[in-house]
């Protein structure tokens, strides 16, 4: 045979197909991987949007409150200081009007927070506030929803104290599941009620409204 | 079939130089990929989250340890007590974490303060402003208090 007829030897033909075939293999799984990881890290920026969101409006509603006359670890029951502004109008916060009596409840149930807003001598009404949650344990300083640390302690307790000047902090824990495999996103932040009655507090009725 | 051997030699690359080529760009890709991984892989955005949550938990608690002292009037209820009890909490900035005076006065329509003007203690004849400091990963929360 003519070794310069223009065609390839079969030796030629199965080194060049192994070659190819390992470079198209490393593609592959660097696809996959790349993918992958936009998967994870879209997931992440849904989830910690998600999670912002609840956070800050928790944040806000426990900044303001006033009076709060039940809480454990998994609901605390309130009265937010825009029911007393919104005497001469109508609340910031929420539309319509908050009537003096008006009382705010987070409450976590199963894989979900609801805000519920209760009128006095009106009908509930509750809307979610985030959803997707994972499962929650019953320790305040670990894996609860709610927890809170009076002012002479420094880890949280799952009930409220009975006072709430003696309040210092609230401890809100959100356990995210992560929609792209097992697993779990915590978050945590706490929070400094601002109308305890107080140092520095002008606005503050001590004991509640 | 004699006719074939005086064929002039082909233009083109030869298949050596093809294979070469082609293992070239399969190993460059192989690394583009490789790097890229780690970068989309990112959890940045949880890290910056977590990161400022760790800060405002921390400032919560220095907040409601001052609130608690005012009424009280404990051991640490003089600000320069406070403040050194402060700066032994976590991502507390020392250096940036003291007294500091308005200029001009509180009543003018512009005041102003600089890093530069942070005391270790209250000073003389002024309202004493404990400004408070804490950073964590390049993010920074700062509060006054009087």
């Amino acid at each position: 045979m003519n070794r310069n007829d223009g065609g390839f030897t079969l030796i030629e033909v199965i080194a060049s197909l192994v070659i190819l075939g390992i470079i198209v293999a490393m593609t592959g799984l660097g696809l996959v991987e790349g993918i992958r990881s936009y998967l994870f890290t879209r997931m992440t920026a849904d989830t910690v949007q998600q999670a912002q969101f609840a956070l800050t409006r928790l944040r806000l509603e426990f900044v303001n409150m006033e009076a709060p006359s039940a809480g454990n670890i998994d609901s605390i029951t309130f009265r937010s200081d825009h029911t007393r502004r919104s005497a001469a109008g109508s609340g910031y916060l929420n539309q319509g009007y908050d009537t003096p009596g008006t009382t705010y409840q987070f409450s976590r149930t199963g894989t979900q927070i609801n805000l519920i807003r209760r009128a006095s001598g009106g009908s509930a009404e509750t809307q979610p506030l985030i959803t997707g949650l994972g499962a929650y344990g019953t320790n305040p300083a670990v894996d609860a929803f709610l927890g809170y640390t009076v002012n002479t302690a420094t880890s949280p307790s799952g009930s409220l104290p009975g006072d709430f000047r003696d309040l210092k902090l609230i401890t809100v824990r959100l356990i995210m599941n992560r929609t792209d495999e097992n697993g779990t996103l915590t978050f945590v932040t706490a929070v400094n009620p601002r109308n305890n009655g107080l140092a520095n507090c002008p606005e503050s009725i001590p004991g509640g409204q | 079939m004699s006719n074939l051997k005086r064929l002039p030699r082909r233009n083109g690359f030869s298949l050596i130089e093809l294979i070469v080529i082609i293992v070239l760009f399969g190993i460059m890709g192989t690394f583009l990929i490789t790097l890229k991984g780690p970068l989309v892989n990112s959890t940045a955005s949880y890290t910056w989250f977590q990161d400022q949550m760790a800060l405002q938990q921390e400032m919560e608690n220095i907040i409601g340890q001052y609130k608690y002292n005012r009424s009280t009037q404990g051991t640490l209820f003089g600000l320069p007590a406070f403040r050194t009890w402060v700066i032994g909490r976590p991502y507390v900035v020392s250096a940036e974490t003291g007294f500091i005076t308005f200029t001009p006065a509180l009543s003018a329509a512009t005041t102003t303060y600089g890093s530069s003007s942070i005391q270790t203690s209250p000073p003389g004849g002024a309202p004493a402003i404990l400004i408070v400091t804490l950073r964590l990963n390049g993010q920074t929360l700062s509060c006054l208090l009087s």
